[in-house]
């Protein structure tokens, strides 16, 4: 599969509630980082939580978040977070 | 619809390791889980353990751990129809006697 996305990327995590096994925390959802690496291609957990092949794979990111930027209360400097969130999670942000 | 496992950020106590040392009940279904979802088998993935566990809802943080699995294991074997609700009740019935003094 061509990764829409490549390491340097900003992108925002898409804000949406989906019910079944789900891999986007909420702490994420809505929040702005960028791609530190593409991770590969793999099968949809979210179809395989039932049983289904997880057919078309889906690309999985490593995206670095700035920890002030997921907690309103963070006083941790400059530290940050990476976490890895799939491509049907993910849009362009500026 | 925020899953009982997505509690990041959620207000919660300090986290205190207790050096648990897994018990032969725990590994067993832990070697139960491995046989049933193995590439040779795969009569279910991990994925779909997660699903019936995250389906515990408010019941999760009830569960032990290896409780949350076995509860996952059941349903799933269920809903496959591997075993019946009425064959795993005759069995555990005829196991319970032996199965209390297993666990402890």
């Amino acid at each position: 599969m061509t990764p829409r996305f490549q390491p340097g990327d900003r992108v925002r995590v898409d804000d949406r509630e989906q019910p079944g096994h789900v891999r986007t925390p909420h702490y994420v959802r809505g929040k702005t980082g960028v791609v530190e690496r593409v991770v590969g291609s793999f099968p949809n957990p979210e179809q395989l939580a039932y049983g289904l092949p997880g057919l078309p794979y889906k690309v999985l990111y490593r995206v670095h978040f700035r920890q002030t930027d997921l907690w309103d209360d963070y006083r941790g400097g400059d530290d940050s977070l990476e976490i890895e969130i799939y491509e049907h999670w993910l849009d362009a942000a500026s | 619809m925020r899953g009982p496992a997505d509690m990041g950020g959620l207000p919660a106590g300090p986290v205190a390791p207790d050096g648990h040392v897994p018990t032969h009940w725990e590994k067993r279904i832990d070697a139960m889980m491995m046989l049933l979802f193995d590439p040779k088998r795969r009569l279910a993935r991990v994925d779909e353990s997660r699903r019936m566990q995250e389906a515990l809802g408010e019941d999760y943080l009830k569960y032990g751990y290896y409780d949350r699995w076995l509860q996952a294991i059941t349903w799933l074997m269920l809903e496959k129809g591997v075993f019946s609700q009425e064959e795993l009740d005759a069995k555990k019935a005829a196991l319970k006697p032996g199965l209390e003094a297993d666990r402890a």
